[in-house]
């Protein structure tokens, strides 16, 4: 164990205190109930994997086993073959990807601009872009709605993307980024001639890879799991995202009977997710952290 | 700085709004619903309807409805006797009517579950470009009428051949609005009791042809409840209590029976004496014959179960429980308690939501589809058990001739259609939910029903 | 790589132009390289925002968008008002007593020094209006509020918020103290406990609903193993909203451990290291050195919880529609119903414009603490 390393972080170690030997086996002990909480914890998640394996037939008979009975793709393959989950899924990673590409450019610009460039009229955008952190977006759904709708682009991926492109915590982290990029830096090459948008793209946004990758990272996970603005906005079957999709299944009492099958879509909907939330999750972390603004 | 920089804003707005579209849209959503064909949804059409209309062109129509979505268990079925729920029937009327060679192929939008289906349509309106063709209630009907969305209909039906004197009275009654024809019925659903015979017999509850004796008073009721529960130990009355305002159609069908009604033309009327007789046998039921914390699956699980030996609900499970039931079973009238007959009712009918750019063609696809629908009434009917809101398919061999038909053949004309009022469904929900209060949460009747009229009545407004 | 603390953007550049002023130049590319984001910015954050408040004076119909008729106040008066309204001392005695009870605490913190004198005296008397005058009007004998649903779903709503917040805090904080250790098996650990975060919700509640049927699920059967009936939680107007939020902690803990896991690393490692020293208990060691360094962080995970649960809505919707009974109706789903089952987008948008302010109250918090401690 590397806690001989790090004692001060280590809180359970000092919590529970003790002679050596005393210590060793308590830690042993409290080792053992953490990794037990941990597997109840997900044992929901294996679930949904478990009955997604199983086929109907049996769970409509019973529908508590963690492990599957029976195990079968045939669920994956009715969803993947007929109904719209498969066009769900890919107007999810279309909206997904549009929204995270959008936000990262502009947030790195706007960024860019406050942290960099001394220009006239900032005192006034900067403090008008913090304050659209306040805004609470759930609560904003109504006005959005008409908007879109009196442009007539409501079942369109624009709708979708755009009113999560207007990200001041974004804006803000990139800000907070670039401000602690040393002058230096960007001073060599302005010498040598370079505009500001060689210099943003040839230099800043290469620096930033991590603060982007943290960004999008998160920006991803929340405009994939969103629910509210796709159901009010996409209502035609066909633009539904997996999301809302995924929703519309469900409530629907004659979908118990098919349980396997809605599982399977449950598993389609998040596994993407899990992926890469397993290969980025430094990442992520660190894009929350930074987007609460504890320090990162 | 504002009012200099909003001109170039817009503009710069417009032109972002068109590269994000660019640079992810395809063509689905370029206009509305004219390409939404699923990648090769349609496969067999293209080649034999270029003989069809001089250019080819296909109609796509757009249709919003409820029922459900059967995708997986109706694909390629075109033969209506296969199917065994409401939702198997309309998805595979509809895929034979695409299969006609008519160059018409319908596609369904919006998949949501029931209860947001008209929050769905809504939006559609709002975002100009409502459905083709779309389902509703009847006591939705003025909503949309009374804003002028709907398509008036009686001349084009006319010309399609459809006689519309052939609907019943009641059908015919809510289709129209302002004198206006607006909607194709589809059907009259309503509720029914739906019986455990077995039970009963065991119970002595049967007459010599081992039919169920239903009760004729209250107190008949209370007693022949008390007889079943005490010979077999099972429950005797089971409906959805909280879920879909199952309580509701019945207290609407008691306060009926009284002579009294839930709207007397202008405001809403459930504060009243019937109102509170009916309000009081439904918390006698719930407190002493029934079980209020049970849904709407709950319910029917415990009845299919052979655990309930009344279940109240509707016309639409007639079949599915004849097909499940592992009992005798009888589906029949809703037992006329007090003075004279009466059941919750209600209709499905198709409308043509009226079109900013209205093109003749699509108008007219659109009423070639609803003149099928038309025409299909009786396969609805038999498919589903839902009521024929036609005279001429009611009096039929084929109609008759379905399972447990005759025994709740009086439902269609006691059958009592909630009223067709602007701002309905708000009223429904507000009563359905005060109503509940009163055997969920114990809240005082007298309270609730006062509450009810008076929250009905903001609905209303 | 770290960003450090919140630095007051341009600090730099602005020095090295200070005594000439930005260049025309830099404006154009500052503005050039704003531009994209402050266009969508205003568009689809900002303008929003102006639209409701001004929607909010209007008869609006959601199916007739451009029939639309000013009502002033009408909406607001529909929200806040009924009839026979009447003022009671004694009307809801308890969480008034208990909102006044902040007010000492409130003057105790302006005593010691932590709070401005304009800010003690805008709460103090923010607090006493709330809760000394603005609870205790209530309609009279055979009154009624003109619109109860709105009251009982921003009740709902504030219910969500208190009970989530403790227990998915505190949950937050145990599981970061357990876990804020090194080795594989830790790390392991941590992404189990986190993982449901990137569910979205939709998968959450297919899981769950499931999950918490006494038939189908497993809770139900782990209740019968155990000799215990089963409970219909979402269907019984005591357990439903217990069980959305037991749903909505196994979702999102994660994301309060992760910020608790930050907060701990900051505690000087200096500060355990004396303590040791001086042999104190592992309960003083956690009394006075992790609790009081982590004093801000629980702070902040405190807002960002309550500003999260203020927009409880899409587990509801999906688990229960409101239900039993509207025992979990919340504010969203009643705005939404208002705007898009009654067509009444202008009371929809001043109950949005409601919601809208008592989050803002929430999120200046939060905004002042991502401008820095001395901001």
């Amino acid at each position: 164990m590397a806690t001989t390393t790090a004692p001060s972080t280590d809180t359970s170690a000092t919590l529970l205190g003790g002679g050596l030997s005393g210590e060793r086996s308590r830690r042993w002990v409290f080792m053992a109930f953490l990794t037990a909480a941990a597997v109840v914890w997900i044992i929901p998640l294996l679930w949904m994997f478990s009955l997604s394996l199983t086929p109907n037939e049996v769970l409509a008979v019973d529908s508590t086993n963690v492990l599957p009975v029976d195990a079968t793709i045939a669920n994956f393959r009715s969803v993947l073959e007929v109904g719209l989950t498969p066009r769900w899924f890919l107007n999810s990673v279309i909206v997904t990807t549009a929204t995270t590409f959008f936000t990262l450019l502009l947030s790195a610009m706007a960024g860019y601009a406050f942290a960099r460039i001394p220009f006239r009229g900032k005192k006034i955008a900067f403090p008008l872009v913090l304050a659209g952190l306040m805004v609470p977006k759930e609560s904003m759904f109504v006005p959005l709605f008409l908007m879109f709708a009196e442009v007539d682009l409501h079942n369109t991926y624009s709708a979708l993307s755009l009113p999560r492109i207007a990200a001041p915590l974004g804006v803000f982290i990139m800000t907070q980024f670039f401000a602690a990029v040393p002058e230096e830096i960007e001073e060599a090459a302005r010498v040598d001639g370079a505009t500001r948008w060689t210099i943003f793209l040839r230099i800043m946004v290469p620096m930033s890879g991590p603060a982007l990758t943290a960004l999008g990272i998160f920006t991803y996970v929340l405009t994939w799991n969103d629910f509210l603005w796709p159901l009010v906005s996409a209502t035609e079957r066909e633009m539904f995202t997996i999301t809302t999709g995924l929703a519309s299944l469900q409530g629907n009492f004659a979908q118990a009977t098919e349980l396997g099958s809605l599982m399977a879509r449950g598993v389609i909907a998040s596994l993407p997710l899990l992926v890469l939330f397993l290969i980025f999750q430094g990442q992520l972390i660190r894009g929350i952290s930074l987007g609460s603004g504890t320090k990162g | 700085m504002r009012r200099r920089l909003l001109g170039p804003l817009v503009a710069i707005a417009l032109v972002a709004a068109a590269c994000s579209g660019g640079a992810s849209d395809d063509d689905t959503t370029a206009d509305g619903g004219d390409t939404v064909a699923d990648d090769g949804g349609d496969a067999g059409d293209g080649g034999d309807a270029a003989g069809d209309d001089g250019g080819g062109d296909d109609i796509t129509l757009r249709l919003a409805r409820f029922f459900g979505d059967c995708d997986d268990t109706t694909q390629g079925v075109t033969d209506v006797n296969e199917a065994t729920s409401e939702c198997e029937v309309i998805q595979i009327l509809t895929n034979a009517f695409n299969a006609e060679d008519n160059g018409i192929t319908v596609e369904k939008l919006g998949g949501q579950a029931w209860g947001e289906y008209y929050t769905q349509l809504s939006t559609t309106f709002a975002g100009g470009e409502p459905p083709d063709v779309a389902v509703m209630h009847q006591h939705r009907v003025p909503d949309f009428a009374g804003r002028g969305l709907l398509t008036p209909l009686g001349d084009l039906l006319a010309d399609a051949g459809v006689d519309f004197s052939d609907y019943t009275q009641p059908a015919q009654d809510s289709a129209t609005y302002e004198g206006d024809v607006v909607a194709v019925p589809f059907d009259i659903h309503a509720s029914l009791w739906h019986v455990n015979v077995d039970l009963f017999e065991e119970a002595g509850l049967v007459d010599g042809d081992g039919n169920p004796v239903m009760p004729t008073s209250r107190e008949e009721l209370l007693e022949q409840a008390q007889t079943l529960e005490d010979a077999t130990g099972k429950q005797y009355f089971g409906h959805d209590w909280f879920e879909f305002g199952v309580g509701s159609r019945l207290f609407l069908a008691l306060v009926a029976q009284q002579g009294g009604s839930l709207y007397d033309g202008s405001a809403a009327t459930v504060a009243t004496p019937e109102g509170e007789e009916a309000l009081d046998l439904l918390n006698t039921l719930a407190s002493e014959h029934s079980n209020p914390e049970q849904g709407y699956t709950d319910s029917q699980q415990a009845f299919l179960a052979g655990d309930i030996a009344v279940l109240h609900n509707g016309t639409w499970v007639v079949d599915q429980y004849n097909r499940e039931a592992p009992f005798t079973y009888v589906a029949t009238n809703v037992p006329t308690i007090y003075d004279q007959p009466a059941a919750w009712g209600d209709s499905h009918m198709w409308v043509l939501p009226a079109q900013s750019d209205a093109d003749p063609a699509r108008t007219a696809a659109a009423v070639e589809f609803v003149t099928f629908l038309h025409n299909s009434i009786g396969d609805w009917a038999v498919g589903t058990g839902h009521i024929a809101p036609r005279e001429s398919i009611l009096t039929s061999a084929d109609y008759s001739g379905a399972p447990q038909r005759d025994n709740y053949a009086e439902t269609a004309s006691i059958a009592n259609l909630v009223p067709s009022v602007e701002g309905w469904a708000g009223a429904w929900d507000a009563l359905s939910e005060e109503l509940q209060a009163t055997w969920v949460a114990d809240k005082d009747a007298g309270q609730a029903l006062n509450d009810a009229e008076a929250r009905m009545n903001e609905a209303l407004s | 790589m770290s960003v450090g603390a919140p630095v007051q953007p341009s600090t730099v550049s602005e020095e090295l132009v200070a005594n000439h002023g930005p260049s025309r130049e830099d404006t154009r590319a500052g503005w050039w390289f704003l531009i994209p984001f402050l266009v969508v910015y205003l568009v689809f954050l900002l303008f929003p925002v102006i639209q409701a408040v001004i929607m909010g004076f209007y008869d609006w119909d959601l199916l007739a968008i451009d029939n639309r008729t000013f009502v002033g106040l009408e909406n607001y008066g529909r929200m806040f008002w009924g009839t026979e309204m009447t003022w009671g001392a004694d009307r809801m005695v308890w969480w008034r007593l208990a909102g006044l009870a902040v007010v000492p605490f409130v003057w105790l913190q302006h005593r010691r020094g932590a709070l401005g004198r304009f800010v003690t005296f805008w709460t103090i008397g923010a607090l006493l209006l709330l809760f000394g005058v603005l609870m205790g009007i209530h309609p009279g004998e055979g009154g009624r509020w003109y619109d109860s649903q709105f009251w009982a779903s921003f009740g709902n709503t504030l219910l969500f918020v208190l009970m989530s917040t403790p227990v998915i805090v505190g949950l937050g904080l145990g599981l970061a103290l357990a876990l804020n250790r090194q080795g594989r098996l830790v790390g392991v650990l941590r992404t189990l406990f986190f993982a449901p975060y990137v569910l979205s919700v939709a998968v959450l509640t297919l899981i769950w609903a499931f999950l918490l049927n006494p038939q189908l699920g497993l809770i139900g059967s782990g209740f019968e193993a155990v000799g215990l009936e089963p409970i219909n939680w979402l269907n019984s107007t005591t357990w439903a909203m217990p069980a959305i939020v037991i749903t909505t902690a196994w979702w999102t803990v994660g994301f309060n451990v992760v910020l608790f896991l930050a907060g701990l690393q900051d505690i000087d490692p200096v500060q355990y290291e004396a303590a040791a020293v001086d042999g104190a208990s592992t309960w003083a060691k956690f009394r006075y050195i992790t609790l009081p360094g982590l004093q801000r962080t629980t702070l902040l995970v405190v807002i960002l919880q309550v500003i999260a649960s203020f927009q409880i809505f899409g587990q509801v919707f999906i688990m229960t529609r409101g239900g039993p009974n509207g025992a979990t109706r919340v504010a969203i789903q009643h705005i939404f119903e208002s705007g898009f089952r009654d067509f009444e987008l202008g009371y929809a948008s001043a109950m949005s414009v409601f919601l809208f302010v008592v989050m803002v109250g929430v999120s200046a918090l939060q905004f002042r603490f991502m401008q820095g401690e001395d901001a």
